[in-house]
């Protein structure tokens, strides 16, 4: 499946200034590209700084270098007023559903507020174009007047994607939504995530430490780490083979809820380090299993591992010959 | 009140009717209490049976008296005359200078909240400079400012309402910056933004009603305190001065007389004084309260229906001879004696063994653990036995069940962070723990702490001694909590979420510490997770939770390849990202 | 390292602060209608008296030329006269202010003796009779204490036990009438009878404090009181707490660490208390005739004497301002995720 783009960010960084001389290098040098539709998942363990690409996508946070190109326009240049105009465009759902709803205003208010801040439709329309979306997201109109903590937590968060979606954005991002959720709301979520977008054609970018969620979203997984990509392919080839040590270390964690399958051995130790003033260096220097001494020379390049496939890791080759 | 103002009248009377059906009996004494001094402060002065600025020498101290219910001052007038008349008197004045500070103090507040966070430079730097003016304005006691105050412009009503506003309005500006700037931080702000508020609205629409039930707390207080001072000031002569009544003077009047014995000229003003206070207080708290969105409906527990696996589990035979650990028709029960947390649970455990905990949120994984630990939350009963090594844990003595906790029943509670002390050593605490449980020198104890860090892989341990908990990322606060757990070689490890809050690939680290650990030194565990993978690879034997019951419980292997309950099903969907 | 830049960084803070106080004292009394110095001597000073004073507060001159006169005054020691009592403020000060912080010093060791004690017993659970007995009275002080004004209080004390009793001494001030003044050392009377060993007018001395602590204490303590027993509260029922005990720490170390962990905001309560207390005074001092700082404000105040009443306002701001940096001081000893920072 092929993807027309809508999405194109390259060379993004974000630094976050701590003093005079240090600073948090939360995003470095990242490029890559959402088509329409398409849902590339976005995967790191805290601190890798996926959240703040997300961030960043949608200007809530301004990058340090870089650009993104929205839909064909520079989203990185765009004015206060332009960035106002796309907002309806580009939406964004959040990890803690309860916390990113309004405590004061009703499911309803919420929902059409986006609404009413985008269109001409008078009150009535709006209210009633959001019962519609809490519909479709499989909330019944008796929760419309309802407060957001008079809902279950798997509710809430569909009033959060319901809110993201009632303006039919192109793109939405999705900030670990479903991370604070228990397994079975987590599902549920996934569902409705998967059902609006074949309705709406929606793209999304979808932010996950959890990669059992992701593989059943995304169409492609983009691996970050310590502020930087390592790995980008489809979802079916990432699964089948990882051509970065890190993406191989993360897979292996995941432990599937049959006891019949053996467990992978796991292969890194240690956590992750510290992000400030960052060396030119492989991120994952410290834990590899296999690196060696040049790995600490320089950040490597991304790699073609062919099929649309990239891996920043000098010795992909070899991982993908199966010679280590 | 801003939750009915765009609703029109008709809404207005529901929503008012509502709020007062949505009290309890107490608030709506309080809500009484103060309709009758506001009603005092507009009419006392005519309800007053008695003049009460007219000199009557012969009637001077008299003390209360049918005629006079409550005496009478040194100027012969009625003391419950003027105590009727003063109230107005002391109430406006707080009032007007109350409301006065919070209109300058609020939108100032706002201006400082919004300007300090602003990327321009001027505008940083004049928020800053205001809160910086603030401090030094503030530095000067509030009593003696008003005092001052009101000594430079002369005393007088109009002067009074100015200071006591003055000293104020910096209490409402610092409540509604701060109040501002604390939700802005909220993801509901960051929501507003990401829809396309400006920041100016977003202030408006989706904080400010937010920050509403605080500010109302406060101005009620604000209007107390206001009370307290415009008396204390015409105590002193600096205020309101005879013969316009108020409650200060009034005590003022009859001072001296207190210390010769006639009791009733001071008393009475200064009881209603502080009956004004009060009231004002906890009306504000009622009204608080009732502004907090959906004060009248709170969320409702979900109680799974009776299953039938649930009676099967719950009557399985639980005498096993050999068990270290035997939970017997074990109940937990909360506020309501119909609904219990617990539901005659029974389940037993050989050494050795272990066993999952799984479940959806709220099913009670954690509670089961708590009262398996003997520490129930406070407010709840235990029904049924725990029996830990043939010993019944409920009738322990509280000493006995101490040394037990800690030594042969270890625990490791969810998000470690949160578990270990903010203001203890790491070392401390350890060593504290080991001297708990045996007798040994301090000295002793911290080489003991040290090995066991170590052990649990934990590089440089004297340096994590000496740590405080912030220093440690989160998977070395649980290697600890783990070394904690394994001083004292225990039979029994009771985790909770061991690994929930750890990034994944630490979360398998400290999984397979806590296999190797306890397939060498044979600890049976009993780990309470939301992750059904762990359970499949780390555990013998798995129990189902559901609404506080125990549905299904058998060896891994059984349950997770042939469930017999629907929420086992759903789990196990769950684990794979579907839905059952 | 750590900490001596944040002592300094904190003690540097103080030179711009007291610099604002200056000012915003010196602003004070030139917004008032008329001239400084006929304000300062008074309506019945003879006319070259004042405009030596004129000369000497340079009014002849622009502002800051009059500003730098007044912070050259200031750094003599040199706070004007009082022209109702004809003498050097300063000189007045010195009677004044030890009388004052022997009632701030007495009131907050009655809070820190008495009150604090019951607000920590009644925060813990359990404790048989005498712990439910704590918590009843706690609940009853904690509803009480910030409705009742100090000056009534104070009043309502001299009637029981003065008047009703016959237990306490009147409001006749800090020594009974027949009483003489110990020896001038610290001009605290009971130190400094202690000092010269004159235990009768110790007692003496010590008697005539009990009321006016007292007030103090029960009006003033109560944050601090509110504090230390929820902040205590919240300790004991944290999740260290709770993993304290599933350990199988000691009861007495467990409570060890809750207190560590409630002292922090009950010393910021009552250092915020503590910049309170000379306002407290005032009216305290008025009700039982202390003759301290705050009496002197008050007569100052009805007698438009404006010289004292700049210098208390000038002093009073220096007191909160000391009391100020000492609570940070003293956070920053005491929680170490200020005082050695967070790593991530």
């Amino acid at each position: 499946m092929t993807f027309a783009p809508l999405v194109q960010v390259a060379h993004l960084s974000k630094r976050f200034r701590l003093d005079r001389h240090h600073y948090v290098g939360a995003v470095n040098d990242i490029s890559f590209t959402i088509g329409k539709g398409e849902t590339l998942g976005l995967v790191g363990e805290s601190g890798s700084g996926k959240t703040t690409v997300g961030r960043c996508l949608l200007r809530l946070i301004e990058p340090s270098a870089g650009s993104i190109t929205f839909a064909g326009a520079d989203l990185t240049g765009a004015s206060a007023a332009e960035l106002r105009a796309l907002r309806p465009r580009l939406q964004l759902v959040f990890q803690d559903p309860l916390a990113s709803l309004n405590p004061r205003r009703t499911i309803g208010q919420t929902v059409a507020e986006p609404l009413r801040l985008h269109t001409r439709q008078s009150a009535a329309a709006c209210r009633a174009a959001a019962a519609e979306m809490l519909r479709e997201v499989g909330l019944d109109a008796s929760r419309f007047d309802r407060y957001p903590i008079e809902l279950t937590a798997s509710e809430q968060q569909r009033v959060g994607i319901a809110r993201a979606l009632v303006t039919r954005p192109d793109l939405v991002v999705l900030d670990e939504p479903t991370s604070t959720l228990d397994p079975i709301m987590r599902a549920e979520i996934l569902d409705v995530l998967e059902r609006m977008q074949a309705a709406l054609g929606v793209s999304y970018l979808f932010i996950s430490h959890d990669l059992t969620a992701v593989e059943r979203l995304s169409h492609r997984i983009a691996v970050m780490y310590l502020g930087r990509l390592v790995e980008i392919g489809s979802t079916r080839a990432l699964m089948r083979q990882q051509d970065h040590p890190y993406t191989r270390a993360l897979l292996s964690a995941v432990l599937d809820a049959d006891p019949t399958k053996p467990i992978p051995p796991h292969v890194v130790e240690g956590e992750i380090p510290s992000a400030v003033n960052p060396r030119d260096e492989c991120p994952f220097v410290g834990r590899c299993p296999i690196h060696i001494p040049v790995c600490r020379d320089a950040m490597p390049g991304m790699a073609d591992m062919g099929g649309a496939h990239f891996a920043a890791c000098v010795r992909a080759p070899e991982l993908v010959r199966g010679a280590l | 009140m801003a939750f009915v103002a765009s609703k029109g009248p008709s809404r207005r009377l529901h929503g008012v009717r509502r709020v007062w059906a949505g009290l309890s009996a107490g608030d709506r004494i309080v809500v009484l209490l103060f309709a009758l001094i506001v009603s005092v402060a507009i009419a006392g002065p005519w309800l007053a049976p008695h003049p009460t600025m007219t000199a009557d020498p012969a009637q001077r101290l008299l003390p209360p008296s049918l005629e006079h219910w409550l005496g009478t001052d040194d100027n012969g007038i009625d003391v419950f005359s003027r105590l009727l008349a003063a109230p107005r008197t002391d109430v406006t004045i707080a009032l007007v200078a109350t409301l006065l500070s919070v209109l300058v103090g609020a939108p100032l507040g706002v201006l400082a909240g919004l300007f300090e966070s602003h990327p321009r430079r001027v505008l940083s730097l004049t928020g800053e400079g205001m809160l910086r003016l603030l401090d030094v304005l503030q530095a000067f006691p509030v009593f003696i400012l008003a005092m001052v105050l009101v000594a430079i412009r002369g005393p007088g009503t109009e002067n009074v309402i100015l200071a006591v506003a003055f000293v104020n309005f910096p209490v409402f500006l610092r409540l509604v910056r701060s109040e501002l700037l604390s939700l802005r931080q909220r993801p509901f702000a960051e929501a507003a933004r990401a829809i396309g508020r400006s920041d100016l609205a977003a202030a408006f629409v989706h904080l400010l009603p937010n920050a509403l039930p605080t500010v109302v707390v406060q101005l009620s207080v604000t209007v107390g305190f206001a009370v307290l001072l415009t008396a204390g000031l015409s105590f002193v002569g600096a205020g309101i001065r005879p013969p316009t009544p108020e409650l200060g003077a009034m005590i003022a009047g009859g001072a001296k007389f207190m210390a010769l014995g006639q009791w009733w000229v001071s008393l009475f003003p200064g009881l209603a004084l502080g009956a004004i206070v009060f009231v004002c207080g906890l009306f504000g708290e009622v009204i608080g309260r009732a502004l907090e969105p959906g004060a009248s409906s709170a969320p409702r527990r979900r109680r799974a229906p009776p299953l039938a696996a649930a009676a099967a589990a719950t009557n399985a035979p639980a005498a096993d001879p050999q068990a270290l650990l035997a939970v017997d028709r074990l109940s937990l029960i909360g506020d309501d004696p119909e609904a219990p947390l617990l539901e005659t649970m029974s389940l037993s455990l050989r050494p050795g063994e272990r066993l999952g905990i799984v479940g959806v949120a709220g099913a009670g994984k954690s509670l089961l653990l708590r009262t398996v630990l003997a520490l129930p939350p406070p407010g709840t009963t235990v029904r049924g036995r725990v029996r830990f090594e043939g010993r019944d844990l409920e009738t322990l003595p509280a000493a006995e069940l101490r040394r037990l906790r800690g030594a042969t029943l270890a625990a490791i509670l969810p998000n470690a962070k949160a578990q270990l002390n903010p203001l203890v050593r790491i070392g401390d605490f350890m060593a504290a723990q080991i001297r708990a449980h045996v007798r040994c020198s301090e000295a002793e104890a911290r080489r003991r702490a040290a090995k066991m860090l170590v052990a649990v892989g934990l590089t440089d341990p004297e340096r994590r001694l000496d740590a405080y908990p912030h220093e440690l990322s989160g998977g070395m606060a649980q290697r600890v909590c783990i070394a904690i757990a394994l001083l004292h070689r225990p039979r029994l490890l009771v985790a909770d979420e061991p690994t929930a809050g750890l990034d994944v690939t630490v979360q398998r680290q400290v999984l397979d510490l806590m296999l190797k650990l306890s397939k060498e030194q044979n600890v049976a565990q009993i780990v309470a997770t939301r992750d059904l993978g762990i359970v499949a690879h780390y555990c013998d034997t798995v129990a189902v939770l559901e609404g506080g019951r125990l549905v299904e419980m058998g060896p891994v292997a059984a349950v997770l390849t042939a469930p017999s309950s629907a929420v086992t099903h759903r789990l196990i969907a769950a684990s794979r990202g579907e839905t059952a | 390292m750590r900490s001596l830049i944040y002592i300094g960084r904190r003690l540097l803070l103080l030179v711009p602060q007291l610099l604002l106080i200056s000012i915003a004292t010196f602003v004070l009394i030139r917004a008032l209608p008329g001239d400084p110095a006929r304000l300062e001597l008074g309506p019945l000073a003879p006319q070259e008296g004042v405009d030596q004073l004129r000369r000497q507060l340079r009014l002849d001159q622009p502002l800051p030329q009059q500003y730098l006169a007044y912070v050259e005054r200031l750094a003599q020691g040199n706070l004007g006269r009082s022209w109702v009592g004809s003498t050097e403020v300063s000189a007045d000060l010195a009677v004044r202010l030890p009388a004052t912080l022997e009632l701030i010093i007495g009131g907050m060791l009655l809070v820190a003796v008495v009150l604090v004690p019951l607000a920590m017993v009644s925060a813990m659970p359990g404790g048989g009779i005498a712990g439910q007995l704590a918590r009843k009275v706690s609940f009853g002080y904690g509803l009480l204490a910030g409705a009742l004004p100090d000056f009534w209080l104070g009043l309502v004390l001299i009637f029981v036990f003065f008047s009703l009793l016959g237990w306490a001494p009147g409001p006749e001030g800090r020594l009974g009438i027949l009483d003489v003044s110990p020896d001038h050392v610290t001009g605290m009377y009971t130190v400094d009878a202690l000092i010269a060993g004159d235990l009768a007018t110790f007692w003496s001395a010590l008697a005539h404090l009990a009321l006016p602590c007292i007030t103090l204490a029960f009006v003033y303590g109560a944050p601090v009181f509110k504090m230390v027993r929820s902040s205590l509260e919240s300790a004991l029922k944290a999740d260290y707490t709770l993993y304290a005990r599933a350990v199988g720490l000691r009861p007495t170390t467990v409570l060890r660490y809750a207190m560590r962990n409630a002292a922090p905001p009950s010393i910021v309560m009552a250092g915020v208390v503590s910049g309170y207390l000379l306002g407290g005074a005032v009216l305290i001092e008025t009700v039982f005739n202390l003759n301290g700082l705050g009496q002197y404000a008050v007569q100052a105040v009805t007698t438009a004497d404006y010289a004292p009443i700049q210098a208390f306002v000038l002093i009073s701001a220096v007191f909160t301002m000391l009391v100020y940096l000492l609570v940070d001081l003293a956070y920053f000893a005491l929680d170490p995720r200020v005082s050695r920072g967070a790593t991530r």
